[in-house]
C-alpha cells in the first residue's frame, strides 16, 4: 500500500515534500549536471536554484568527495545507495563544512536509469556539540584536555570580565603570558593595548622609569616627557610578569598604584591615574618570600585577588600529543614545511620525559626536530640526545625497542626515588616482583645508593 | 609566468584541496609558450602547495580551495584565482588573453554581488576576491609577501638535502 502512495504521488506534491525537509537534495542528469536543488540545499550551501541548475554537481557541491570518489557514481555504476558518507563541503569563504551524504538512483517508468539523487545534512552543528561534550580544548590560545585546566578554561571568561587584579603562578614556560594575554583577549578591554613588563629584566631605577615614565629634565639626559607603561596601558591591561623580583622600595611604590589607582612619574609634581587592569605573574613561592620579608604583605594580599595556579606540564602529560599536534601546524605554516605529525615511539619518549623547562622546552624541542626532520612524521632521530639516554641496553637495539627501554627505566627511577631507594615498595608501586625489579636493574644498568630505603630497628 | 591550472575530465578542478592533475601553462605577451602536465603528491594539501612551489609557479587558477590552504599559497608568494569553473580549455585561453574576469567563470554562488539601493556596478565581491579581472592591480598579498618565495624553495631545497 504504501508503494502504491508513493507511485501515486504527484510531481508537485514530491517537490512539496522535498522543499519542507531539512536535509539538502539534489538530482543530476545522466549527464551530471543539477536538475533540482531544493530549499534546504539553497540554505546549507548559501548557492542559489538559479545558478545551481544546469551546471555540473561537483562544481555545485564541491565536495572532498568529488571526482574519482563520487559516491553518486559509485551508486550510478553499482546499482547500490550510499548511505550517511562523510565528508565535507567549501563554501565560498573557504570553510570547510562538515556534511554526511547519501546517494540514490533514479529510474523512469521503464527502469531506465535517467539520473541520481544525493541528499546531504550539515553536521556544523553536530560537530559543534561533539567538541562542547568533549570539553573545550581550546580557549584563545590555550590548549588542554586536562582536567585542572578544563577547570580554569570554565573560570577564565569570568575572570577576564572582573576588573580585579590577577596573580597568575606557576613554573617557567608553563604559559603564564599566554594566560595573560587570553585573559586581555576575553576581556571588555581587549581592544584596547596589551602591555607586558619583566620585572626581572631590568635594574630598579629603570624599571621604575619605564613602569611610570619621566617628565622632562627629571634627571640628566631626560630632554623630554616619556610616557610609562602604564600610562602606555590605558584603557587596556598591564602585565608584570617576574612580580617576585622587584624591590622592597619599588613594592611600595606599586601598592599605591594599585590602591590608589594613581602614581607619580620621575620629576612630576602631580599624580597621574591609571585605569589598566593589572595581571602580576611569578614563578617563585611568594608567601615564602612574604615569611623572609622580601615581598611585602600587604602588597602580597593586594595582587592575590584571583589567583590562577598553571599546572606543570608533567603533571598534565596528556596534554603533551595535543601540543606536539599544534606546533608541528604552527611550524609548518611559519617554515612552509609539511611534516605530517609524530611517530609512535618518539611520542612515547616525550610522553616518558620530565619537562623541567614545561611548555617552553617542548616546543623548542618540536622546533628543533623541524630542523632535522625535512618530511614526513618527527621520528626518534630527530630528538636531542638527552631524552635518549645511552644506557648500554640500548645500544643496537630496535627503535621500538629502545623506547620502551628509556621509559622503563625512567618509571623504575621516578618509582625508586618516590619510595626512598625502597626496592620493595617501588616494586609494588610498579606492580612487579622484587626479584624482576632487580633483573631489570641489573639489564637496564641503574645504578642504585648505597643506601637502600629499608627502615632500620636498633636494638 | 607559469600558472597552474587543477583540472579533472578536461575540467578545472572542482576542489583544490584533492586535486592531482595540473596543467602548467607559461604565457608570455598575450600567447602561450609551453603547456605541461604534471600530477601534486596525493598527501596533505600543504604538500600540494610545496610541489608548486617546486614548480616555480606564479599563479594558481582553480576551483575551490579551503582558506587555509590558500593563506599558504599566498604566503608562498603564488597569486591564488579561486572558484573558477569551466571547460578547461575556454579558461586557459581565457587567461592567457587576459581576459578571465567576471562572472562567466565563477562556480555557482560565487558570483559578484550588486550592493543593494547602489547605483555602481559590482561594488562587493561575494567572497572570493581572488576573481578579480585580470587587468586589476594583482593580488595585494603578494606584494606584501615579497621574498616569501624565495624563503619557500629554500625550504625546499633544503627537503631534498
Amino acid at each position: 500500500m504504501g508503494t502504491k502512495k508513493t507511485a501515486n504521488t504527484t510531481p508537485a506534491s514530491t517537490e512539496a515534500i522535498l522543499e519542507s525537509i531539512s536535509d539538502g537534495v539534489f538530482t543530476v542528469d545522466i549527464d551530471w549536471n543539477v536538475a533540482s536543488f531544493n530549499r534546504a540545499a539553497e540554505e546549507i550551501t548559501g548557492i542559489p536554484r538559479r545558478e545551481a541548475i544546469g551546471r555540473p554537481c561537483s562544481e555545485v557541491l564541491r565536495s572532498n568527495m568529488c571526482g574519482d570518489h563520487c559516491p553518486l557514481q559509485q551508486t550510478l555504476k553499482s546499482g547500490r545507495p550510499i548511505i550517511g558518507k562523510s565528508g565535507y563541503f567549501i563554501d565560498a569563504d573557504g570553510n570547510r563544512i562538515p556534511i554526511s551524504i547519501s546517494t540514490a538512483v533514479l529510474r523512469d517508468e521503464h527502469g531506465t536509469v535517467i539520473g541520481g539523487a544525493e541528499t546531504f545534512r550539515d553536521l556544523s552543528e553536530i560537530e559543534a556539540l561533539r567538541q562542547e561534550l568533549n570539553g573545550k580544548v581550546h580557549v584563545g590560545d590555550l590548549t588542554s584536555r586536562s582536567p585542572v585546566m578544563q577547570k580554569l578554561f570554565a573560570f577564565l571568561p569570568a575572570i577576564a570580565a572582573s576588573p580585579s587584579t590577577v596573580l597568575i603562578l606557576g613554573e617557567t614556560g608553563t604559559g603564564k603570558e599566554l594566560v595573560a594575554h587570553t585573559l586581555h583577549d576575553l576581556s571588555p578591554r581587549s581592544r584596547g593595548p596589551f602591555i607586558a613588563v619583566n620585572c626581572g629584566a631590568l635594574p630598579d631605577t629603570l624599571l621604575e622609569s619605564e613602569l611610570f615614565g619621566y617628565k622632562a629634565g627629571a634627571f640628566t639626559g631626560a630632554a623630554r616627557d616619556k610616557p610609562g607603561r602604564f600610562a602606555l596601558a590605558k584603557g587596556g591591561t598591564i602585565f608584570l610578569d617576574e612580580i617576585g623580583e622587584i624591590t622592597p622600595a619599588l613594592q611600595v611604590r606599586l601598592l599605591r598604584v594599585l590602591q590608589e589607582k594613581c602614581y607619580e612619574p620621575l620629576g612630576a609634581v602631580r599624580s597621574e591615574t591609571t585605569n589598566a587592569r593589572v595581571i602580576v605573574a611569578t614563578n617563585r613561592d611568594l608567601t615564602g618570600l612574604v615569611k623572609k620579608n622580601l615581598f611585602r604583605e600587604d602588597l602580597y594580599y593586594r595582587i592575590n585577588i584571583v589567583r590562577i595556579e598553571l599546572p606543570a606540564l608533567r603533571h598534565r602529560k596528556e596534554d603533551i600529543p595535543l601540543l606536539v599536534d599544534r606546533f608541528i601546524d604552527r611550524f609548518n605554516r611559519r617554515q612552509q614545511k609539511a611534516i605530517t605529525g609524530i611517530s609512535t615511539e618518539a611520542l612515547s619518549l616525550l610522553m616518558a620525559h620530565n619537562w623541567p623547562g614545561n611548555i617552553r622546552e617542548l616546543e623548542n624541542l618540536v622546533e628543533r626536530a623541524f630542523i632535522l626532520c625535512a618530511e614526513g612524521n618527527i621520528d626518534l632521530s630527530h630528538l636531542p640526545g638527552e631524552l635518549l639516554p645511552h644506557h648500554p641496553a640500548i645500544a643496537g637495539e630496535s627503535n621500538l625497542r629502545s623506547v620502551r627501554t628509556i621509559v622503563d627505566a625512567q618509571a623504575i627511577q621516578t618509582a625508586l626515588e618516590r619510595n626512598g631507594f625502597n626496592r620493595l615498595a617501588a616494586a609494588r608501586e610498579l606492580g612487579i616482583h622484587k626479584t624482576t625489579l632487580f633483573r631489570r636493574l641489573k639489564k637496564l644498568g641503574i645504578p642504585l645508593p648505597a643506601k637502600d630505603g629499608r627502615i632500620r630497628r636498633t636494638s | 609566468m607559469k600558472t597552474a591550472f587543477p583540472y579533472w575530465r578536461q575540467r578545472i578542478a572542482p576542489v583544490f584541496d584533492t586535486t592531482r592533475q595540473i596543467l602548467i601553462v607559461e604565457k608570455g605577451e598575450g600567447m602561450t609558450l609551453s603547456r605541461t602536465q604534471e600530477l601534486l603528491p596525493d598527501t596533505h594539501p600543504a604538500g600540494k602547495v610545496l610541489r608548486l612551489v617546486e614548480l616555480e609557479i606564479e599563479s594558481l587558477v582553480c576551483g575551490a580551495l579551503s582558506r587555509q590552504v590558500r593563506q599558504m599559497a599566498t604566503s608562498c608568494g603564488i597569486r591564488v584565482v579561486p572558484f573558477i569553473a569551466g571547460d578547461l580549455d575556454e579558461i586557459v585561453r581565457s587567461w592567457v588573453a587576459g581576459k578571465l574576469a567576471g562572472d562567466a567563470h565563477a562556480m555557482p554562488g560565487c558570483r559578484r554581488r550588486r550592493r543593494r539601493g547602489s547605483t555602481d556596478a559590482f561594488t562587493q565581491l561575494a567572497a572570493p576576491d581572488g576573481l578579480n579581472p585580470q587587468n586589476e592591480p594583482e593580488d595585494r598579498y603578494r606584494n606584501e609577501q615579497h621574498g616569501r618565495r624565495s624563503a619557500c624553495q629554500a625550504a625546499i631545497r633544503r627537503r631534498k638535502i
